[in-house]
């Protein structure tokens, strides 16, 4: 059966579900990450999992994630804005909070990679996570303006919060 | 340390009831998109349809797979069968009243015999299957393990 429906519509219904439930098992995995290494501390692993409705294989893989799963920055709900993201996709943060939080995170900018004859760019916090947050539907155009607006707002510089791009070169595999 | 398993403290107790309620979470956030896949990914090409519901193409591709095969929920249940349901409670989506009452009343498969006369195994049967393994996992405590499995014994008696 083919359809009408474009491959990405904000509207549909059934994105939104899926969307949804994405996001909530993108946050089960990075707070799983965070609490195994000391779950499994002085255990055999072979028997740790015998216990709880993990198998070894998940777990192994959830340990082995690269680049590994940072602590929460501190005063804010996860290691990146995508995390933050994730979370209020999930449903674990107010609109509010979420846009407080990305509004007061201090971007890294773009850098140039350390060998002069690469002509690439090392993409800063805002093109790393923001723009992949928004592409991924984690965030609305809307939300993305009001955190751009507050940023520019607070801090008089907006050179680091470019107004939305179509580039798909951005984006980045976060799931 | 060699006083492993043995040794369990408040703080191990904590961590272990966390990790199975992620876990939890984790997987019925998986049955559930396996089953809406297939339907949202067909007629779309695949990585832009996966991008914009922050998935992974392969992942969605392997979830949609595995939800082709997936069990429909069984109607009047919270799942298609009993693990399902206990994964679902300890998610925190029933409470342990809800959980009882559908896992008494489900229809449980007895356990049968392999289909070759030689064959000397068992193959398990609902109670076995699901239910002894989510009491095994820790999504039933042996409470509510023991509440099922007398009303259980007690409606069947009933020849409900």
């Amino acid at each position: 059966m083919s359809t009408h429906t474009p491959a990405v519509d904000p509207e549909d219904e059934l994105a939104e579900r899926v969307r949804r439930l994405a996001a909530a098992r993108a946050v089960a995995e990075i707070d799983l990450a965070r609490v195994l290494p000391g779950y499994l501390e002085g255990k055999d692993p072979l028997l740790a999992f015998e216990e709880v409705p993990l198998p070894l294989p998940d777990a192994e893989a959830l340990l082995s994630k690269t680049p590994p799963v940072a602590a929460p920055r501190e005063g804010f709900s996860g290691a990146d804005p995508y995390e933050i993201a994730l979370r209020y996709a999930a449903g674990q943060l107010s609109r509010e909070r979420l846009v407080d939080e990305l509004s007061r995170w201090d971007y890294a900018p773009d850098r140039r990679p350390p060998h002069p004859l690469d002509d690439g760019v090392i993409l800063g916090d805002w093109k790393e996570y923001l723009v992949p947050a928004l592409d991924h539907g984690l965030i609305d155009d809307a939300t993305y303006e009001a955190i751009r607006a507050a940023r520019s707002g607070a801090s008089g510089d907006g050179g680091t919060a470019p107004e939305r791009q179509t580039d798909m070169s951005t984006k980045e595999d976060h799931a | 340390m060699s006083a492993t398993t043995s040794s369990k403290g408040p703080a191990d107790d904590e961590l272990a009831k966390r990790l199975r309620h992620l876990a939890a979470v984790r997987a019925v956030a998986e049955i559930d998109m396996a089953r809406l896949l297939p339907d949202y990914l067909e007629g779309k090409v695949l990585i832009n349809a996966a991008f914009a519901v922050a998935l992974n193409p392969q992942d969605a591709q392997s979830l949609a797979t595995r939800g082709k095969r997936l069990a429909p929920v069984r109607e009047g249940f919270s799942g298609a069968d009993p693990y399902e349901i206990a994964l679902r409670y300890e998610a925190g989506q029933l409470s342990r009243e809800e959980l009882v009452e559908e896992l008494t009343r489900w229809e449980y498969t007895p356990d049968t015999l392999p289909p070759h006369p030689l064959d000397d195994a068992v193959i398990q049967g609902d109670w076995k299957e699901h239910v002894v393994r989510a009491f095994h996992d820790g999504l039933l405590d042996g409470e509510t393990y023991e509440t099922i499995r007398l009303a259980k014994n007690q409606a069947k008696g009933r020849g409900a």
